[in-house]
């Protein structure tokens, strides 16, 4: 049980912590945060079906995974020209420039225009 | 410095034997020379360290802080903690007990502490951590600082 209580307490500092990080410099959404963080805890403070909890440390930490991952912070530095603060833990997923004729994986190709739509478009 | 002194007689001792007499005393004259300006250097070190700690000046990353300092900071934190803003803190309050603050609550002020002192604190001693008192002989401890 003490186990079980540590493991939460670290869940709740992690989350602190990652919200300190990815909030940064940014008063009132580290304020809405923390009051979340701490409301949504202490709502299930008296939980005590051991299941129950580890599902909800679960949670706590894929919450703290996104907040690390997906969130970023944007600022306008001139009318329509966002700067993003990009950090080591943002997710980066490869770019692919799109392509019309692509192969798919299982073999099929994008949907083609049909015969009659090529004869209308002549 | 021992050990240095075996190492250059054994070294001597070495060279004698096998070389002319010369080199090994123009090796022993640099060596002398050399661990007499580290003595300097040392000695130069320390009365800067004395002169700094009976000044009571703070010079810079050197310096460490006094226990009393550490106490203002740690009370200053935990008043700037908002559940404890208005209570009756002292150094001896129990955080739990006292000021009824809760594990949440604890956590959150070590989290400050943590950030006013720029190290981390792990959750094993943080849980000891009850009293304003305890914290400030933690970071006490920590920078070897003793009354």
């Amino acid at each position: 049980m003490s186990n079980m209580r540590s493991l939460v307490l670290r869940s709740f500092k992690n989350l602190h912590r990652t919200r300190m990080k990815v909030f940064v410099g940014d008063e009132r959404a580290l304020t809405a945060a923390r009051i979340k963080i701490n409301e949504a805890y202490r709502k299930n403070k008296n939980v005590e079906n051991e299941d129950a909890i580890k599902e909800m440390i679960k949670f706590g930490e894929d919450v703290e995974r996104e907040l690390r991952t997906q969130v970023i912070q944007a600022r306008q530095v001139k009318p329509g020209v966002y700067e993003a603060k990009i950090t080591e833990d943002t997710l980066k997923l490869e770019n692919v420039p799109f392509n019309d004729n692509a192969v798919l994986e299982d073999g099929t190709r994008a949907p083609q225009p049909c015969c009659q739509d090529q004869v209308q478009n002549k | 410095m021992a050990a240095a002194n075996i190492f250059r007689s054994a070294f001597g001792g070495l060279l004698r034997k096998s070389t002319t007499y010369r080199t090994p005393v123009t090796c022993r004259l640099s060596s002398v020379a050399l661990q007499q300006k580290i003595h300097t250097v040392k000695a130069a070190v320390k009365l800067y360290n004395i002169q700094s700690l009976q000044n009571g000046y703070s010079t810079g990353a050197q310096s460490k802080p006094s226990i009393d300092e550490i106490k203002e900071r740690v009370l200053k934190v935990c008043r700037a903690y908002d559940k404890l803003s208005g209570s009756q803190l002292t150094v001896e309050s129990h955080f739990m007990n006292d000021l009824g603050l809760d594990s949440l609550d604890h956590v959150e002020v070590i989290m400050a502490m943590e950030d006013e002192f720029g190290f981390e604190i792990p959750d094993a001693d943080a849980e000891r951590l009850v009293r304003p008192k305890d914290i400030i002989q933690y970071v006490a401890d920590k920078e070897d600082i003793y009354e």
